[in-house]
Parts: structure tokens; C-alpha cells; sequence
């Protein structure tokens, strides 16, 4: 059931540089995949819009955001504490599929922040985390993907795992005779574009998360259009969740 | 329970907290966060005779305690609207206002006469302001001859409760107010966005894809309170006031400066939940004063 509530913040983590961990309690259960607006609860009208955060993690009415700093309100939230009052609407959005063979999870930065409860919850009998990141120092939450699954990391400079791009890594995979059933892409527009391509290139179903600037996340404001190679999409109320073709063009 | 009922010409709203056009999709999209048969009516996004699609590249940016929007007036046009929307929504207990534009007298004259053969409908809210779309909208907006002629014009096909909604870019308000008035608009709705812009300066490029949107939010609220002040001194038809909504102390000032009734926008984003809260709230706080909404409306002292 989607809800639009105050909560207050259990827990706050720093786990990198410039992310952090945000738990606070809220009852309704999500699907992998979907997302939640996050505001501060206190009245406050500046920043004055919510921002969507994937799902991080939801146990027992504990729902967890893994949350980088970027900007304005992403660092006032990361400065906030146990205790203080958050809103959050949600869960919105559609989810990933579940798949029962052979699924990679491909995420890349912040991008791999949806990935670790949709491979919790996945039923996939074989599945595998593909994560990049710049380098080993900007890592974060490394173990914790690692006791989800197989966790081949990528990094830009080679000091975190192998130093190619996640899509490069799905390549060298496919090749070695690992091939998925479905991949699941979040990250950077660029690397699930060239995830895609990899994907098509093996016949292998792909599935995406896409972002886009939002006003409301409820499909209220029409703010969140984007127009994508393969069409143009209301990215919180038909997604955030579409399939790879959205980066073809049309013919 | 108090009575909160206020009248707009020939419709009765049973409390005086609507939502306001392009802040409430077509409504449903609320239902899981408020009792739409708790809010006095709401509006749906701004409606045309044909679909449009809306502006390309970024739609929305953040400004200090407000946003700019760039949606360009996105709708599923009247059509689809008429056969397929309202059967979903024509079932709840509240006033359905339909906020329509087009961009040309002809066009606002015919969809005007397309919507009133709706039964359901209750009110329609002609948009004249909509700063996001380059020909036709705005120049009605500014020019009270024009505001005249055409709100006469669609007075003639409707006998729906006609509310004219205003743009605050103009020099002075009542003017435009009074000529809607003088055209025959049962009431007056102020006031619309504002036109503002935001610039990269990383990359010095316009923000939004349509380099200029419309600013809405709690910044303008002391803006839309002046505006609906004065239109309310202005005219005798009824005000619907809105412009940064956010709180019940928001809705009171509004209420007390004359409007009889109030559209909550950008802060349904926030809080999806917002207008049931603020219609509540006004029931408390008038049963706490032993105060009428009669009293409340216009009790400003001068
Ligand atoms: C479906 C979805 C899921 C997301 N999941 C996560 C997540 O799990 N963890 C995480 O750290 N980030 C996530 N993001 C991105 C996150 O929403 C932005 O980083 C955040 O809004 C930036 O806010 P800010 O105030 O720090 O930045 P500012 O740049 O100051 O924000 C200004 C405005 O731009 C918007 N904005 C800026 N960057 C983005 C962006 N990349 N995407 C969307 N809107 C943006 C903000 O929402 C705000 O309205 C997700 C985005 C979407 C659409
Ligand atoms: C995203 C967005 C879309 C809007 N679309 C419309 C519209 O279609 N027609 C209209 O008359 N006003 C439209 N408006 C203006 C609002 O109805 C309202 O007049 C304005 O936002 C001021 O109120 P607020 O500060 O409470 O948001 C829109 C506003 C926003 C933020
Ligand atoms: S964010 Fe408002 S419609 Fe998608």
C-alpha cells in the first residue's frame, strides 16, 4: 500500500566520502525496484521539493536508503540525525522482473543502490552482482553486496577488482560461458545504454532503471518526462523500470 | 462539525480547499494518500481541444522554497479526456473543476461548449496565464479588452459555473480581474505561476528546455496574497486565491484577505495528503473560534 508519511530516522551511516545509509521505519512493503520521495518532515519549504531515492533495503517495516551527496538537499540530509523527522512517499514505481535461471545485477556508482534488495529478493538460482566504481577509495558497502552474491567489482583505475566498465565485464562474462538470463542495469545513462548494447549483442533480456528530475513522483506533475532514443516516457509512473529497447531508436 | 460550505455563483463546495490545475493529475492519482470526498472540488490539469505532448528537456527546477515548471501544458486533449477520464473520476462526491485552454477564441469558444455538454462537470476554469506556451495563452492573459470579449464569448456556449484564472504578469491585476468580471465569469481564480528562469552557471545554459517556466511555491505566496487582496476589493464575483499553499496558516490568510475559497498546488507534491489535511484544519480551527466561514472570509482589518 502506498503511503505518505512522517517517520523518524533510526539510523544514519556514513559509509563513503559522499554516501551515506538512512533507516527509518516504514510498514509498507516495497518491490525490487521501486522508489520512495524522501523530504525533511519538519515543515521546512526550503529545499521544497522531495527527491527520489531507490529502495535500499526493507525488513520488517525497516526501510533503509543508500543515499549519495550530490547537491543541496542529499548534503542537508546527510547532516540530519537519529531521531529527526523525515517524509516518505511511497513505494512508487514499477519493479524488476523476478527471473528463475541465471540473472547479473549490473550497477554503476550510486547506480547500484536498487541492486542489493532486488538481488535479496530475487529467486534467480544463479545470480551475480557486476559493480563498478571509480576507484577502491569511493567504494562503499562492498561486503554487504558480497554476502547477497558473487560480486565481480569493475573500477575505472583498476584498484578496486578489474579495471574495465561494467558492460565490458558482462562481455568478458558471456564469453567466459557465463551467460544470463536477464541482466538488471542501474547506473549512469551512458553505461546502461552500453550494457544494453552488450546485451543485445548475446540475446540476453535487459532491464533498466532510469532517472529523471521529479516533482511529485506520483505521475501528478508531468515533470519527470523524458524523451528517450526508443520513446518518450513519464519516467516515475511508466518506470522507473524499462526494458533496454528504450535506448534503440525508433525506426 | 462546522459548516464549511461556501458558493461559487451556482456550485457549492462543501469546504472551501480545492487543488489546483497541473498540482493533481486528474485526481485518482491522490487516492491512495486522501479522501478526495473530503476536499471542496478539485482541478484537473489544464485541458485543450487536441493532445500535446508538452515541452522538451527539463521540466522542473528547484528555486529556493519554490519551483519553476516548464510542463508546456502536457494534456490528453479534450477527447480523450471527456471518454475516458471523466467515467473514472465522475463517481466522487466533490466539485469537479476542469481547467481549459486553447489559442484562439474559436478554439476556447468550442472546447468550452465540448465541456459543457458534460453533465458531471461542475465548473470549468478558464486558463488564460499559462506562461509555458509561446503563442496564444499569454497574450490573453495580459490584455483585459481581449480577457473581456473572450470570457463573453464562452459565457454565450456555457451555463456552467465559468471561473476565469488569472495571471499575476500583468502591471495590475484588477484590471484583468474586472474585465473577466464585466464578461460575465461567475468568479475569478488567482493567481497563476509567475515567469522565471534558472540558469547552469557551470554551463551556462538555461536550466529548463524551455529557458523560461513558471515559479510556484511559498516564495510567491506573499505576491498571490497581495494580488487576491486586491482583486478581491476590486470585484464582486468570488476570488479563489492560491499561490505557495502550505500550511493552514496559509489557507486562513488567503480566506481572510477575501477569497472565498483556496487552491492548494505545488505542495501536493510534497505532502500528497495535504488538502484533506488543510480542510480538517479549518474545521478545527473555525470550531475552536466558534467563528463561521462567513465571518472568517474578508475579515481583514483595514
Ligand atoms: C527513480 C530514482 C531513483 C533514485 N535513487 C537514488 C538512490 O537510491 N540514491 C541516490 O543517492 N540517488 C538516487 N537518485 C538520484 C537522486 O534523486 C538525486 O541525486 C537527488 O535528487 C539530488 O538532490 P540534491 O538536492 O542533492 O541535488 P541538487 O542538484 O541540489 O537538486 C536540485 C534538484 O534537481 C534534482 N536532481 C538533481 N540530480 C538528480 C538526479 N540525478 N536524478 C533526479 N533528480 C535530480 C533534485 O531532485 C532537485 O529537485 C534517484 C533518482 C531517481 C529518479
Ligand atoms: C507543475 C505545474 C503545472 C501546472 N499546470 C497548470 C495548468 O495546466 N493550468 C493552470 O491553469 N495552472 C497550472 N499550474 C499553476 C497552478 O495551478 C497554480 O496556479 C500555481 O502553481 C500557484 O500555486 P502554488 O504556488 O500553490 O503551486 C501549474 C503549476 C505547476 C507547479
Ligand atoms: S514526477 Fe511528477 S509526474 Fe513524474
Amino acid at each position: 500500500m502506498q503511503r505518505s508519511i512522517v517517520t523518524k530516522i533510526a539510523d544514519l551511516m556514513q559509509v563513503s566520502n559522499d554516501a551515506f545509509l538512512l533507516a527509518a521505519p516504514f510498514e509498507s512493503e516495497p518491490l525490487p525496484g521501486q522508489f520512495v520521495m524522501l523530504s525533511f518532515g519538519d515543515g521546512r519549504t526550503d529545499p521544497f521539493l522531495p527527491r527520489p531515492i531507490s529502495i535500499f533495503d526493507w525488513e520488517g517495516g525497516m526501510l533503509t536508503l543508500l543515499i549519495r551527496v550530490v547537491g543541496r538537499g542529499t548534503l542537508l540530509m546527510a547532516h540530519q540525525a537519529v531521531g529527526m523527522p523525515v517524509r516518505v512517499t511511497g513505494p512508487l514505481g514499477n519493479s524488476f522482473p523476478d527471473e528463475a535461471g541465471r540473472v547479473f545485477f549490473i550497477g554503476g556508482g550510486i547506480g547500484i543502490a536498487p541492486l542489493y534488495y532486488a538481488a535479496k529478493r530475487s529467486h534467480a538460482k544463479n545470480k551475480a552482482f557486476i559493480l563498478g566504481f571509480r576507484s577502491a577509495e569511493e567504494s562503499y558497502l562492498t561486503d554487504d553486496y558480497l554476502k547477497v552474491a558473487d560480486t565481480h567489482f569493475v573500477s575505472d583505475d583498476g584498484s578496486l577488482g578489474v579495471k574495465l566498465f561494467p558492460h565490458e565485464k558482462l562481455d568478458a562474462l558471456v564469453k567466459a560461458g557465463e551467460k544470463p538470463d536477464l541482466v538488471i542495469a542501474c547506473g549512469p545513462e551512458k553505461m546502461m545504454a552500453a550494457v544494453h548494447e552488450v546485451a543485445k549483442k548475446h540475446g540476453i533480456r535487459d532491464i533498466h532503471s532510469l532517472e529523471s528530475r521529479m516533482g511529485c513522483g506520483i505521475g501528478a506533475c508531468l515533470g519527470c518526462r523524458v524523451q528517450m532514443p526508443g520513446a518518450s516516457v513519464l519516467v516515475c509512473k511508466e518506470g522507473p523500470v524499462f526494458d533496454g529497447s528504450i535506448f534503440e531508436e525508433k525506426k | 462539525m462546522t459548516d464549511l460550505r461556501v458558493h461559487i455563483s451556482k456550485t457549492t463546495l462543501k469546504n472551501p480547499i480545492l487543488t489546483a490545475s497541473g498540482t493533481f493529475g486528474y485526481g485518482p492519482e491522490f487516492e491512495p494518500y486522501l479522501d478526495l470526498n473530503k476536499l471542496g472540488g478539485f482541478c484537473t490539469k489544464g485541458i485543450s481541444l487536441e493532445p500535446r505532448p508538452g515541452n522538451p528537456g527539463i521540466r522542473i527546477v528547484e528555486t529556493a522554497s519554490g519551483m519553476l515548471n516548464s510542463i508546456g501544458l502536457e494534456n490528453c486533449g479534450s477527447r480523450v479526456f471527456l471518454d475516458e477520464t471523466m467515467p473514472k473520476i465522475a463517481h466522487y462526491d466533490t466539485a469537479i473543476i476542469v481547467n481549459f485552454y486553447a489559442y484562439s477564441e474559436d478554439d476556447f469558444v468550442k472546447l468550452a461548449a465540448v465541456l459543457s455538454e458534460n453533465p458531471r462537470i461542475d465548473a470549468l476554469e478558464m486558463n488564460l496565464s499559462c506562461p509555458n506556451v509561446k503563442q496564444g495563452g499569454s497574450a490573453f492573459g495580459a490584455d483585459p479588452k481581449l480577457i473581456e470579449s473572450l470570457t463573453a464569448a464562452v459565457r454565450k456556449v456555457t451555463a456552467k459555473t465559468l471561473i476565469v484564472k488569472l495571471s499575476p504578469n500583468v502591471a495590475d491585476i484588477t484590471l484583468t480581474a474586472r474585465a473577466a468580471e464585466a464578461g460575465g465569469a461567475d468568479a475569478v481564480s488567482l493567481i497563476n505561476t509567475l515567469v522565471g528562469t534558472a540558469v547552469d552557471r557551470r554551463t551556462r545554459r538555461f536550466i529548463l528546455g524551455n529557458k523560461v517556466g513558471g515559479l510556484s511555491g511559498p516564495a510567491i505566496k506573499p505576491v498571490a496574497l497581495r494580488m487576491v487582496w486586491q482583486t478581491a476589493k476590486a470585484v464582486k464575483i468570488p476570488v479563489i486565491g492560491m499561490g505557495g499553499i502550505a500550511t493552514l496558516g496559509d489557507v486562513l490568510d488567503f480566506l481572510i484577505v477575501g477569497a472565498r475559497a483556496v487552491q492548494v498546488g505545488s505542495a501536493n507534491f510534497v505532502d500528497p495528503g495535504i488538502a484533506q489535511t488543510l480542510a480538517e484544519g479549518l474545521d478545527r480551527y473555525l470550531a475552536e473560534r466558534q467563528e463561521t466561514i462567513d465571518q472568517l472570509i474578508g475579515s481583514v482589518q483595514e
